[in-house]
């Protein structure tokens, strides 16, 4: 069992504001490689907590605390580190709530077996990726998905999207802020796109 | 605010935020009517809590990852049925009106008679369906040129360049033809494939029967009824027939995915292959290394990608001069 860091336990007001990692590696460290656990972490919250409306809320609380702590020292490999946060996070909740974990969560043997599953080779996922993108799309409902291909695919602006939609600029912005919004979702969570 | 950074106690939930977040990237890519004033709104939003600043990474990267479908034009969703999906049909009539369509006017048209055509190209590294009056559906490869009549009920296209995937609605009465140089092929309810080389007609047969017609001498035409899987080699002064599996087929359709796939070519084949699709010219430095054999799949503007998979792979050099990439030993 990988042990949490310290770091992870106590977040503070004081620790942000002497941050020695800069903020443009973060963000290159939390896209290649904390974002690519996405499916993996989310297979397990999912597994773990069976109020499916708070899994979200459960990934972005993972993601500050992970990101808090790699302020000071980025950690490698993440992958241990964000599920030992992950299920830190999962028994604070179980004791805020009284709950007892019968069925709410799986025992944490079986949880060490989920984080302990191998990535999907990341060659693969890129060759991949062109399906990958069709599957999320098609995932989308129709209006929506119009609205993104217009945008993505064929480059129109939001007012030729309007004029070829046959509808108004505000439906088109709505069009493609829902589409947007589930397709980033689907497209970080592989796990709900079975390819 | 105090506390803002602590987990679990914000009154947003993660769902609002990724919502906020994707507003604010859509926002952004509206460069017109993007000001400093947004920026900094932005700016201080992010800096609210690692909440937003996360969300917001979280969603650029995920939006990033849908600019290569810009690539990727005209986009096929792989159960999207033309009847069925109502965005495919807008899409099928924005190819019309964004193809370099030359529209031949009376006048130019009087110099190849009657009927009149109406001209489709694609250009190099391009590609376009065509979705005909009929119901029948041609995508164009890659630098081709095919000519389609204007009058309605004439069924008929010209391939005078390059290669088209065509999906023809059957009518026994009214057959389907596709003219290739001497040569041409009449559906008898079909899906199949026509390259046109200089020197030569390629044509194979996916699904249902076909027949292919030589050159006409003397009034005959000789006719060969095509089955799914023959290939048609047909040149100046002869006509070959080659059975090949269904497999070996739809890898060499892999352009209908924007991609380039390799089981068994060699180095010389794969590197004329990526020169159809792209400005950008790969060289052989010589002959030998050509008749190495390579496997991959590639899209087919990756050829930056592929010379550097043949330095890795293979051990060779690649070597940029100007618009060439040279692969030498």
């Amino acid at each position: 069992m990988v042990e949490t860091p310290e770091t992870t336990r106590e977040i503070n007001d004081q620790q942000p504001r002497n941050a020695v990692v800069n903020e443009h590696d973060l963000e290159t460290w939390f896209v290649a490689e904390v974002l690519p656990l996405e499916p993996d972490l989310m297979q397990f919250l999912r597994h773990s907590w069976r109020h499916r409306s708070d899994i979200s809320d459960l990934r972005q609380d993972i993601y500050v605390r992970l990101y808090e702590a790699a302020k000071t020292q980025i950690p490698r490999p993440v992958k241990p580190v964000i599920f030992a946060i992950a299920r830190n996070l999962l028994i604070d909740r179980f004791r805020r709530e009284r709950i007892i974990p019968i069925d709410g969560v799986a025992d944490l043997e079986e949880l060490e077996v989920a984080s302990d599953a191998p990535l999907p080779d990341r060659t693969v996922l890129a060759r991949d990726e062109l399906r990958h993108l069709q599957v999320a799309l098609d995932k989308l409902p129709q209006r929506c998905r119009e609205a993104v291909v217009l945008k993505q695919v064929e480059g129109l602006s939001r007012d030729e999207i309007a004029i070829r939609m046959g509808v108004s600029l505000e439906t088109v912005k709505a069009h493609l802020r829902d589409g947007a919004r589930q397709l980033i979702d689907l497209l970080h969570d592989t796990s709900r796109v079975s390819t | 605010m105090t506390g803002e950074n602590v987990p679990g106690l914000d009154q947003e939930s993660a769902d609002e935020i990724h919502a906020r977040a994707v507003d604010w990237l859509l926002a952004r890519e509206d460069a017109d009517a993007w000001s400093e004033q947004d920026q900094a709104r932005l700016d201080s939003w992010l800096n609210e809590s690692s909440a937003h600043l996360l969300a917001y990474w979280r969603a650029k990267s995920g939006w990033r990852r849908t600019d290569v479908l810009a690539a990727m034009r005209p986009f096929r969703l792989q159960n999207a049925t033309t009847t069925r999906e109502r965005w495919m049909r807008w899409r099928l009539s924005i190819v019309a009106a964004s193809i370099i369509a030359v529209v031949i006017t009376g006048a130019i048209a009087a110099y190849w008679n009657t009927p009149r055509y109406q001209t489709y190209a694609t250009a190099v590294g391009g590609r376009e369906t065509l979705m005909l009056g009929d119901g029948s559906e041609v995508e164009l490869n890659t630098d081709t040129v095919v000519r389609v009549p204007k009058a309605a009920g004439h069924r008929q296209i010209i391939l005078d360049k390059g290669e088209a995937y065509f999906q023809i609605k059957h009518d026994a009465k009214n057959p389907f033809v596709v003219e290739t140089g001497d040569g041409r092929v009449v559906d008898l309810g079909t899906e199949f494939v026509v390259r046109q080389r200089p020197y030569d007609v390629q044509v194979a047969l996916i699904k249902g029967s076909a027949r292919y017609e030589g050159a006409a001498s003397g009034g005959m035409r000789r006719s060969v009824i095509l089955a799914p899987g023959d290939v048609v080699l047909a040149t100046a002064d002869s006509v070959s027939l080659a059975k090949k599996p269904a497999s070996d087929l739809q890898i060499a359709l892999g352009w209908r995915q924007g991609k380039l796939i390799f089981r068994h070519a060699t180095l010389a084949d794969a590197v004329a292959e990526f020169n159809r699709y792209n400005d950008e010219k790969l060289m052989l430095g010589d002959t030998l290394i050509g008749r190495l054999e390579i496997r991959g799949t590639f899209r087919t503007a990756d050829v930056a990608l592929f010379a550097a998979m043949t330095k890795q792979a293979l051990g060779l050099q690649a070597l940029r001069r100007g618009d060439e990439i040279i692969i030498t030993r």
